[in-house]
């Protein structure tokens, strides 16, 4: 209960996410509304553009490619989800990180993909390492995906690579 | 458990603090500055004090000062959480009367281990 408290965006954040939504930025709130009608009608199939999220392990899920570089996208599958962080991964500019976190949070098998990782904020790698402890509590396993070298840079400077298991860079 | 005082302007990094505090079955109060942080320690006691350092209003050295100067506040440990990590801020946070220091982002045993080393 109190994660979830966490967790929940606060609402300075949400009216974040709500002007951005308005701004027209990614068409956040259309992509989220998607997933909400997936969530209450699974046998709807989901056009190309839906990126969100996928609650059938057979669904159309979403991609880091087809992913605006922006958003934040949780893909479930049977037990096991994938986060991909966004570009700008700044708890300043992305509110709704934690709530994407959460709805991961559920799932034994998580992955965080990090290969669009592009800038990092202290707050958000914070975030990250909170996370990976409370899967880790829950019993489940939270593994990488990618991680960008931005991501590694700073996770490095603040000595966080550790905690968060970072797996090394793979050579170009 | 403690009851402790989380102070910090950033609504995600106390909430993140006193959620590892929670957690380890603490009793958390939350402040978003070094005022109101001394307002809350006016009313009520703390066993321990988390704080920031740079915020608006009063910062955390600030606050550390006034708080010594409290009698129910003298023997309380203080611990400057932040993202400072230059000796010469850990020193004047010393010289204020600060216990100790930990820097962000924090690995939540860690700052367990520490609440729990400084608590006795």
């Amino acid at each position: 209960m109190a994660l979830k408290r966490l967790l929940k965006p606060p609402i300075a954040s949400r009216q974040r996410r709500q002007r951005k939504s308005t701004d027209g930025a990614e068409q956040m709130a259309g992509k989220r509304g998607v997933k909400h009608g997936v969530a209450a009608a699974p046998q709807r199939k989901a056009p190309v553009t839906d990126t969100s999220i996928a609650a059938s392990p057979a669904a159309e899920v979403a991609t880091p490619e087809t992913l605006a570089p922006e958003e934040t996208a949780v893909v479930a599958v049977a037990g096991s989800a994938m986060v991909a962080l966004p570009a700008d991964c700044r708890m300043s500019t992305q509110g709704g990180l934690m709530a994407e976190l959460l709805r991961a949070l559920d799932e034994h098998a998580i992955v965080l993909d990090g290969q669009a990782v592009e800038r990092i904020d202290t707050a958000a790698l914070q975030l990250l390492a909170l996370f990976r402890r409370e899967v880790n509590t829950r019993g489940g396993t939270v593994s990488w995906r990618g991680p960008s070298v931005a991501l590694h840079e700073a996770a490095n400077l603040l000595g966080l690579a550790t905690l968060l298991e970072l797996p090394a860079i793979a050579p170009v | 458990m403690a009851k402790i005082l989380a102070v910090d302007d950033s609504v995600s990094m106390r909430g993140m603090v006193a959620f590892t505090l929670r957690g380890a079955g603490h009793e958390v109060a939350e402040a978003e500055n070094g005022q109101l942080a001394l307002d809350l320690a006016q009313t009520g006691t703390f066993d321990l004090v988390l704080a920031d350092v740079n915020m608006p209003v009063m910062d955390g050295i600030t606050m550390v000062r006034a708080m010594r100067a409290m009698p129910a506040y003298k023997g309380v440990p203080i611990l400057m959480l932040t993202t400072e990590s230059h000796t010469e801020k850990k020193l004047e946070g010393k010289a204020a009367g600060a216990t100790g220091w930990l820097v962000k982002p924090f690995d939540p045993d860690q700052l367990l281990a520490t609440v729990k080393r400084v608590l006795g």
